[in-house]
């Protein structure tokens, strides 16, 4: 694994990839959740040993700087793609765990020649007020685990966020929910509906899977028939014993990945 | 010392178990709680009492601005300010408006159009304070983006500056708001525009945006002046920095006020309304106090405790507020309370302690009913405010409204019957 910093395209932006580097097939691009990116891209000992991965810090979560350059999820859009045209020439795939999996739909969207295909995990995107999900933006920490974790109390859990032993870390963490929820809040506040029925036309060639997951408390798996009525060629599943963080609690989005790029390969 | 008879408009019909078995008086708050001819009731009494404290002698009567609150149901301050401003024209009292947090509107030339308004109404009376907005409001109430909200906040103030200063219809092009023809009619009367005010709960980049705009910062608390001993000391520090004079009209805080005849009768009268104040109507989910966003996490790390510490916990937080007797609320000067003499002392030596030359009162409180609102409001006007006015007589109140030359206003036709029936 490698890690790049790339500056710019606006004065004060700068993007953190890391990448695996393996050849052979297309550059998998990860996009990570609203809570950022926990270590490693969630794809799986196959894919993140065989595959050209490049996950992208998106500025606001700690690595990446200058997030205060985007009022919208179009704009960080358009932002990823130009860092994309410089790690490569060729069609990527592109995918995304809950926030990365709106803004990967946001990119191929604007430029769906570029995309070989799409797999999204427990993506925002759509919103439903007969299933609107919790407010992410409104809970207490201590009032949303159980929402986004099948385990709240396990190892994937305890794992992402370490319990504190004073109230100086208990602070450290309240800091760390401002930030990366503070980041997320400019592109799904006060509700997490980017329109993308109204635009979905663009990708009706492109491949294309949508996880959710069982218990997903934030974004409800209910979501699935939005996602397919507007995409009806996509692959849709909800992963059983999980909640929103499916791709660490199963290993479904890498097996996804895996099918798509040789799918997408052999094609 | 100026003193402003603030209101907050709390409904008084909150149930006894309401922290108990509901999670917040704001924001989600049910609605079936709402008793909606009780209001009707709450909000005539409540412009009785601001009008009473505008004919007693306070230099000011003061509105605000909540949402989806039990708190306060003050939903427009402009539209309490309209109801109030043909009301005062015998008296000479100004109107503070604390409230019309810019971002909450949009276009905010709405904010320039109705302050103008209520302006001209008055007969050029109006002192303006623009809130940045809490966060239970602006964000999870309206809806607007905590990220980005201080500088819609920062734009849409320098938009209702320019709409009241600027001679000639102009165009502006901001980052939230494009207007191409902006051109409020009327502009207000005094000129060039009312005083305006800056309050704020002790964020230094309120106090810095306070004195870059020459304007009084106001410490939004509800916890008294012995807590608020080192935001002052930041702000006159920073003010010293800036060049700028120790003029105590700089400064001006909120202070719950609560005058008997004596400290047992005020006791007596007031504790019950205090405790209703302290343990509902400021139960709020500590989720909606601040959007992630809302405030930067540099001035979060500021406040970050010690390696080490047990508790985050503070004493001047609502929720440990909620358990304080009367003794300690008055220990601790959350409410200054007494009789006229205790009240007078406390009031004058927080005042020349920190530098406070306008004290934003609240003397309704809770449950507190009118009658008892109006005895307070005696009391104070006759017993305590005669020997604190003169306070830092030495100094010119360089943001209060003065006679307008050449001026001279309409003759409004008087309904007033008795307030106290």
């Amino acid at each position: 694994m490698t890690r790049q910093v790339i500056e710019g395209p606006l004065n004060g932006l700068s993007f953190v990839v890391d990448r695996t580097n393996h050849r052979g097939g297309p550059l998998v691009v990860f996009l990570h959740s609203a809570w950022g990116a926990f270590g490693e891209a969630p794809l799986g000992d196959q894919v993140m040993s065989t595959m050209d991965v490049a996950t992208v810090h998106l500025p606001g979560w700690g690595l990446s700087k200058g997030v205060e350059h985007f009022d919208d999820i179009s704009e960080l859009a358009l932002a990823l793609w130009w860092v994309i045209e410089y790690l490569s020439s060729e069609p990527v795939v592109l995918v995304g765990h809950c926030l990365g999996g709106a803004l990967a739909v946001e990119m191929a969207i604007m430029q769906p020649s570029k995309v070989r295909g799409l797999t999204l995990s427990n993506p925002f995107g759509f919103f439903n007020t007969s299933y609107p999900g919790a407010d992410i933006f409104g809970l207490l920490p201590k009032d949303m685990m159980h929402l986004v974790y099948v385990d709240p109390a396990g190892s994937i859990a305890t794992t992402h966020h370490p319990p504190p032993n004073d109230a100086y870390e208990r602070g450290l963490m309240a800091l760390r929910r401002v930030e990366v929820l503070g980041a997320a809040s400019r592109f799904m506040f006060p509700l997490p509906d980017t329109n993308i029925a109204r635009r979905a036309y663009r990708l009706s060639h492109t491949p294309m899977t949508v996880l959710f997951g069982e218990k997903d408390g934030i974004v409800p798996s209910q979501l699935a028939s939005e996602w397919a009525a507007s995409f009806p060629h996509a692959m849709i599943k909800t992963v059983a014993q999980t909640a929103h963080m499916t791709p660490y609690e199963s290993g479904a989005l890498g097996m996804a990945v895996s099918h798509l790029v040789v799918a997408a390969t052999a094609s | 010392m100026k003193f402003v008879y603030f209101h907050l408009m709390p409904f008084d019909g909150l149930p006894e178990d309401f922290a108990a078995n509901h999670r917040s008086v704001w924001v989600d708050i049910p609605p079936s709680l709402q008793d909606v001819p009780r209001i009707h009731k709450l909000y005539n009494e409540y412009l009785d009492e601001l009008e009473y404290a505008a004919i007693k002698g306070f230099d000011a009567i003061g509105v605000n601005e909540h949402h989806s609150s039990g708190y306060g149901l003050m939903c427009s301050p402009n539209m309490m300010g309209a109801a109030l401003a043909r009301r005062i024209t015998d008296t000479d009292a100004k109107l503070l408006v604390l409230g019309d947090a810019v971002c909450l509107y949009n276009p905010p030339i709405r904010v320039a159009e109705e302050l103008a308004m209520l302006d001209v109404i008055s007969g050029g009376r109006l002192i303006t304070g623009f809130p940045l907005g809490s966060s239970s409001d602006a964000n999870f109430a309206y809806g607007v983006k905590p990220a980005t909200m201080r500088e819609q906040h920062r734009e849409g103030i320098e938009l209702v500056l320019r709409a009241w200063t600027e001679p000639q219809v102009f165009s502006f092009n901001g980052r939230f708001t494009k207007l191409r023809y902006v051109n409020p009619w009327p502009k207000p009367l005094q000129n060039p525009h009312p005083p305006i005010w800056t309050p704020g709960s002790g964020s230094l980049e309120t106090m810095d945006f306070a004195i870059e705009t020459n304007s009084p910062f106001f410490l939004l608390s509800y916890f008294g002046a012995k807590f608020a001993k080192d935001n002052f000391r930041k702000y006159w520090d920073r003010v010293e920095n800036a060049g700028m004079d120790q003029n105590p009209y700089r400064t001006g805080m909120v202070q719950v006020v609560m005058v008997g005849d004596n400290d047992a009768e005020a006791r007596r009268l007031y504790e019950e309304h205090a405790k209703y104040f302290f343990q509902r109507c400021t139960h709020i989910y500590p989720a909606y106090t601040e959007a992630p966003g809302y405030k930067s996490v540099e001035s979060m790390r500021e406040v970050l405790p010690k390696r080490g510490a047990v508790s985050a916990s503070r004493a001047d937080s609502f929720a440990a507020a909620q358990k304080y007797s009367w003794d300690q609320m008055i220990d601790m000067g959350i409410i200054i309370g007494g009789g006229p003499d205790t009240v007078r002392e406390r009031l004058e030596a927080a005042g020349r302690e920190n530098s406070i030359g306008n004290w934003v009162l609240l003397m309704q409180l809770g449950s507190m009913p009118k009658d008892l609102a109006l005895y307070n409001i005696d009391l104070f006007t006759e017993k305590v405010m005669p020997g604190l006015s003169d306070v830092f007589s030495n100094h010119q109140h360089l943001w209060w409204p003065k006679p307008i030359k050449g001026f001279s206003p309409a003759e409004v036709a008087s309904v007033r019957r008795e307030i106290r029936v």
